[in-house]
């Protein structure tokens, strides 16, 4: 790998945001009146500035025939990195080095124009990505194919379904045939076999072309099942770097922070995290979820205390909820005392993806004790779990039980 | 552009922060000309998709704009053009202005209606503007082509000077570019920009020579009419229709001159403003 050619390098980057604060009474003005103004009113003041960096000295070599993920938590700097290879922002400071055509979709569709047709689109879209209008001439067929839009090609696109609105935009983006190529979490909104189909494309367009590939996304399974490596962004800069297995399992390991939407803390039960934080990673549906949760008593004794657990999925769809009460008549712990509580959910058969756990523990005639909402993440993996490959990111129930199919003689 | 992927050495590009001024650096325009001409066309297609709507107020828009001035400046205020019918006079007037008035106010607005191509795709920002303005001279060839059909009505047949005035079309529009790339960088910062330029350019028109010519303009307040680069530009365009125009050479001149800086100062202030606009927009 390492003799391949770098296509990306980029040496020590970073992006300041200025933020205005101090003299203006409120905000920085956004008409050329207020500018004004506030000149004429205070002609000799400076205005103080704040400086953010969104990515503060990063340094990155992407080469020839590797799918690199990008992972962490919303603002940590991934999207604005993006930006800075795509050549859409500039850089505050260093540089970076691009030793091939660049296509870039940070949004998928951009450009598109809902009075003209599909065919104009695809035109007008191509040339916004970047390609050669002889090149989209010559894909045009196996654009048109691959959306599946052959009968609307001269329908504007605003009759179009929204379906087939982001099938052609993508079609149009799939053909893309630039050296390096920059995907900022594009491939989320599209239905789950188009996604399939494109990720398919994308992981076989790597190697075949000798490309380079930057995958911005949230979606660790699509991260672990397409990329060659990933690196973990934090606070703009790097902070893992590795196989994409090793960073997905460390970015879990600094879970928490990032999905919890809501908790309810009593003097009674003091919540001190999950213990077993890195096992939540590259687990497979059969594999148990296992929760080794840690607390404290306050300052009295719990009588009866019982934990209910809430997975929800990543459209925040509850698909496991269990009840302690149903297996026992609840613990009881002493004042002042710390525990764990093991909690055990056996082969949940959990179709590949996120997962957010909640937790609620109640004592004696329901009273709340401790409520958390997604305080952690867990990720199923499709790795090995069918002997054909992670095909099963087009299933459309929540669960994939272990099956087996046997054609039996007729009798 | 394609380049081997082989010669390591030397990268395909280069991003690096710039600091201060910059250089021009036309080249992109002409590197990125196929999606120029992809922006034109959108605009344009856009623009008379209801072909009907579209072409109509085009042309409708000059002639209204003839009749009108026709009324205030040859039947009210009574200001002498000779032998000229006024309503043919005031109509190439404004189709003449509209070659600037409009293509400045596209060309102004092109980065905010675009705020989602700047902020998700990678091109020299400089081709919105440009496209609006390729896109504006659309509508003016169309009402340029009513108005020379109007004057043979007229009885003016088309004459040699006409094979000038897509040359006084195209300098008018450099400047609507000039305008354009000011008041759009602008506007990216300061959103009410894009309600003082429509003003600011209604009060252009009636100080520049479209109703009237500047042969009626008194005396002493001539040169200062003349200063104003439309004024020669507008002239000659009008009299490339209709025969005769009341400005010298060495106006002309000048007033092209002032064009080719005014529009150099413009792109230059233009391309140093434009590596925030995907920060601000």
């Amino acid at each position: 790998m390492s003799s391949d050619r770098p296509l990306i390098v980029a040496r020590r980057i970073s992006k300041a945001y200025r933020i205005s604060r101090g003299l203006y009474a409120s905000e920085p003005p956004t008409t050329l009146a207020e500018a004004l103004a506030f000149r004429l009113r205070h002609p000799l003041s400076s205005v103080v500035k704040e400086t953010v960096w969104a990515v503060k000295d990063l340094d990155l070599v992407v080469r020839a025939g590797e799918t690199v993920g990008i992972v962490g938590r919303n603002g940590a700097g991934k999207s604005t990195l993006l930006k800075i290879i795509s050549g859409v922002t500039e850089p505050s400071a260093g540089e970076v080095l691009l030793y091939g055509r660049v296509g870039s979709l940070l949004d998928i569709g951009t450009g598109f124009h809902p009075e003209l047709t599909g065919r104009e689109n695809i035109f007008l879209y191509g040339s916004i990505l970047g390609m050669k209008r002889r090149e989209i001439q010559s894909r045009f067929e196996a654009i048109v194919v691959f959306a599946g839009v052959e009968r609307f090609l001269d329908t504007p696109v605003k009759r179009y379904s929204s379906g087939m609105y982001l099938r052609l935009a993508f079609a149009v983006a799939a053909h893309l045939d630039t050296e390096i190529l920059l995907l900022d979490e594009v491939l989320a909104v599209a239905d789950a076999e188009f996604q399939r189909k494109c990720l398919k494309s994308i992981g076989e367009g790597a190697f075949r072309a000798g490309r380079a590939i930057v995958l911005v996304s949230h979606d660790l399974a699509a991260i672990e099942a397409t990329c060659s490596r990933a690196i973990l962004i934090d606070n703009g800069r790097i902070v893992a770097e590795g196989s994409a297995a090793e960073v997905t399992r460390h970015y879990l390991g600094m879970g928490g922070v990032e999905g919890e939407v809501c908790r309810v803390v009593t003097p009674f039960l003091n919540w001190r995290g999950i213990e077993n934080r890195s096992d939540l990673s590259g687990l497979s549906p059969r594999d148990d979820l296992r929760f080794v949760l840690s607390f404290e008593t306050g300052g009295g004794d719990l009588d009866e205390l019982q934990i209910d657990l809430a997975v929800t999925n990543e459209k925040d769809a509850i698909v496991v909820h269990t009840r302690s009460e149903f297996v026992t008549a609840g613990f009881n712990v002493p004042k002042k005392t710390a525990f764990r509580v093991e909690y055990v959910i056996r082969s949940p058969w959990l179709v590949p993806g996120r997962y957010w756990l909640s937790v609620y523990a109640h004592g004696r005639n329901g009273q709340v004790l401790f409520w958390a909402e997604r305080v952690n993440a867990c990720d199923i993996s499709a790795n090995g779990y069918f002997p054909r490959g992670p095909m099963i990111r087009s299933v459309k129930s929540p669960v994939i039980p272990e099956f087996e199919v046997a054609v039996l003689p007729g009798t | 552009m394609r380049v081997g992927l082989d010669d390591v050495a030397t990268p395909v590009r280069v991003i690096r922060a710039r600091r201060g001024w910059r250089t021009l650096n036309l080249n992109d325009v002409w590197v990125f000309r196929e999606l120029l001409w992809a922006l034109t066309v959108r605009e344009v297609k856009v623009r008379y998709r209801q072909t009907l709507v579209g072409v109509l107020w085009v042309v409708l828009q000059p002639v209204l704009a003839g009749v009108v001035f026709a009324f205030v400046f040859g039947g009210v205020a009574r200001v002498d053009i000779g032998d000229t019918p006024y309503f043919l006079f005031a109509f190439a007037g404004y189709v003449a202005w509209s070659a600037f008035g409009n293509g400045a106010i596209r060309a102004s607005t092109s980065l905010l209606q675009n705020s989602a191509l700047i902020t998700k795709a990678s091109f020299p920002r400089l081709l919105l503007p440009i496209a609006s303005v390729l896109a504006s001279l659309v509508d003016v060839g169309i009402a340029t082509g009513v108005l020379v059909a109007g004057a043979a009505l007229y009885g003016l047949p088309p004459r040699v000077a006409l094979l000038l005035l897509p040359v006084w079309l195209l300098l008018l529009s450099l400047l609507a570019l000039a305008v354009g790339l000011i008041s759009g960088a602008l506007m990216v910062k300061y959103r009410d920009v894009q309600y003082v330029l429509p003003v600011m350019l209604q009060l252009l028109l009636y100080a520049s020579p479209v109703g009237y010519p500047v042969s009626a303009v008194p005396k002493n307040f001539r040169k200062v009419v003349l200063a104003n680069p439309l004024s020669a530009l507008l002239e000659a365009a009008r009299g490339s229709v209709l025969g005769w125009s009341a400005v010298s050479g060495e106006v002309v001149m000048y007033s092209i001159g002032v064009v080719a800086i005014v529009l150099a100062g413009a792109l230059f202030v233009f391309r140093s403003l434009d590596r925030g606009f995907a920060d601000v927009i």
